[in-house]
């Protein structure tokens, strides 16, 4: 099934959330306002508004409510993106060229906190105390997560829980307030946000290591980079960080560890070969696949819905994706 | 100002909390101690005194604009040069990551307290220099005017969108110009003792637009363009002496002292 067939219930909705996305980031100056519509333009899943929404599905759903918290999440994604582009020096972001690279760094700077700063505004529209609690707090979490990924770099040295860790505070601890916030915008009750926290929460693990499989599965023209990517950019993650603990990925891997900045193209082919032949992939596609048991899980505990079909099909989807 | 008294202890305590907040320990192995502009803190100090603001409230509040600054700047640090080592693209990727760390510590501390109002404000104002920003950064020749109008709107929009939302009139028109003539200071002695300042050059170039051609005199003639604006600056400074007299006496190593100092020269003949 795809992701469109899943959203058509709330295509209205969401047409309605692509408009204010678009209306939000209206700014003043022309580079300004080009810059940042260049990622808008460029697509994406809108995963985090589409949990917002079914998430308030679950309680008294009101869509200008709904509004503020999903394009709030959105952009405070985009911006994310936009300040990453210029950390990891990137070129190509969804197939297009980043602000960083169609303008430049600083442009890309001004540009991130312009769309973060208009996240903000967005969610300050909201008359819920928790709400902000939520987000801020977890935003704070976000950026130590991220200043931890560059810290461990190149550090083949990390261990699993520290992964997990990071992947939390990477994609999953956003997917999860999504819907906990999709829910306390609704009114629902603690613990319908608690279930839909940690619905999102285990959804957001699985997608993650799904995108790292893909890191070492997919091809450039699914990727829209080059596969090996986040070895390159010192990124040790689970496929590899399996395959280490075998002895076929310890004779073949940690040779080229020993420098880890020097690595090519060519050497990235000889260990996503290597990471492929230990089991690497299927070792991480099976927690992949517990976490979203677990996903799964919480939704039982959820009254009986469309929304909750809805989430149990994007969670599976996202299982199962290959791009 | 007469409700301000005994305002070094609070003000040094809250720098100091500021200053443990921002100093995250992997950060700090890489990239410089975030600056604190005192003058900034007493005038947000005196800001939020003034309107009354209850003092539990009072620190976190003026912590949370700091922090919107301090963001703002270490945001301001990053180029587009060529990267030649390690060290200094894990500086350039730690700058990116602080500036988000410390924007995202003042959204968490209103929350905390539940200040929303503040946050808006702070948003907008975030906004507001970023599109100043943009101007300054791309608009290519830009008249006189509009170079000295973007820099000084820059320099104190954050503690002048503050100012206005918390009603203190007098204090915030104050804080403008106090903060300008300190740019001004600054870049006139930068250039003096560094050779170098990119704001003189900015007003060379715009010398050069009004004229046409260039004469090779623009970075003399830009000094005296600043040397006129520190006079204006003062002059408006000087226009509020309770003020004046009031920042100039608690805060002697300060902008204000030289804006305070003038006066009584002046006053003194």
């Amino acid at each position: 099934m795809k992701l469109k067939t899943i959203y058509a219930s709330l295509k209205k909705d969401l047409s309605q959330i692509e408009s204010a996305l678009d209306k939000t980031i209206e700014a003043n100056h022309p580079i300004l306002r080009e810059a940042s519509k260049h990622l808008l333009k460029a697509g994406g899943k809108r995963i985090r508004p589409v949990f917002v929404l079914l998430s308030g599905k679950f309680g008294d759903y009101n869509i200008e409510q709904m509004k503020k918290v999903a394009v709030s999440l959105e952009l405070i994604h985009m911006a994310s993106l936009v300040h990453d582009d210029v950390i990891d020096d990137a070129e190509m972001r969804r197939g297009k060229q980043t602000i960083k690279s169609r303008w430049d760094n600083r442009i890309a700077m001004y540009t991130g906190d312009y769309i973060f700063a208009r996240a903000i505004e967005q969610i300050a529209g909201l008359n819920k105390p928790e709400a902000h609690l939520i987000l801020s707090k977890a935003i704070v979490e976000m950026s130590i997560g991220e200043i931890e990924q560059i810290r461990d770099q190149y550090n083949w040295n990390v261990n699993l829980r520290n992964y997990f860790r990071r992947i939390k505070r990477k994609t999953a601890l956003l997917i999860a307030i999504s819907c906990e916030l999709g829910a306390v915008a609704a009114g629902t009750s603690p613990h319908v946000q608690k279930k839909l926290y940690r619905f999102g929460y285990n959804v957001g693990m699985a997608y993650q290591i799904t995108d790292d499989i893909l890191d070492y599965v997919g091809t450039e023209k699914q990727l829209g980079k080059p596969a090996g990517g986040d070895l390159l950019q010192g990124n040790i993650t689970l496929p590899v960080l399996y395959a280490l603990k075998t002895k076929r990925g310890q004779d073949g891997i940690l040779p080229h560890f020993a420098d880890l900045e020097q690595l090519d193209t060519i050497d990235i082919k000889n260990i996503i070969s290597i990471v492929k032949e230990s089991g690497g992939i299927e070792f991480s596609q099976q927690i992949s696949n517990r976490y979203l048991e677990k996903a799964f899980h919480e939704l039982e505990g959820l009254p009986e819905m469309p929304a909750r079909q809805s989430l149990y099909q994007i969670a599976e989807y996202i299982g199962k994706r290959n791009y | 100002m007469s409700s301000l008294q005994n305002v070094h202890k609070p003000i040094f305590h809250i720098k100091e909390q500021l200053q443990e907040l921002v100093s995250h320990s992997y950060l700090m192995r890489f990239i410089d101690q975030p600056y604190i502009d005192d003058d900034k803190l007493a005038l947000l100090y005196a800001m939020f005194s003034e309107s009354g603001v209850e003092e539990h409230k009072r620190s976190d509040c003026i912590k949370a604009v700091m922090l919107v600054q301090i963001a703002l700047d270490t945001h301001d640090q990053i180029t587009s040069n060529g990267i030649t080592n390690d060290t200094e693209r894990k500086n350039r990727q730690l700058t990116v990551l602080a500036g988000d760390f410390f924007s995202s510590l003042y959204y968490r501390m209103l929350s905390e307290r539940n200040d929303i109002g503040l946050v808006r404000i702070l948003s907008e104002a975030i906004q507001d220099i970023n599109e100043l920003k943009m101007c300054s950064y791309t608009d290519g020749k830009q008249d006189l005017e509009r170079v000295l109008h973007l820099y000084k709107s820059i320099e104190s929009l954050v503690v002048k969108k503050v100012g206005n939302y918390l009603g203190t009139t007098a204090l915030t028109t104050f804080s403008h110009e106090v903060l300008w003539l300190k740019r001004l200071i600054f870049e006139k002695k930068n250039y003096v003792v560094e050779g170098t300042s990119g704001f003189v050059e900015r007003i060379g170039q715009a010398l050069i637009s009004k004229t046409g051609e260039a004469t090779g005199n623009e970075k003399e003639s830009a000094l005296e363009v600043i040397d006129a604006c520190i006079e204006e600056a003062r002059k408006k400074t000087g226009q509020q002496p309770e003020l004046n007299r009031f920042f100039g006496q608690n805060f002697p190593e300060s902008i204000f002292n030289i804006t305070y100092s003038q006066k009584k020269i002046a006053e003194e003949g």
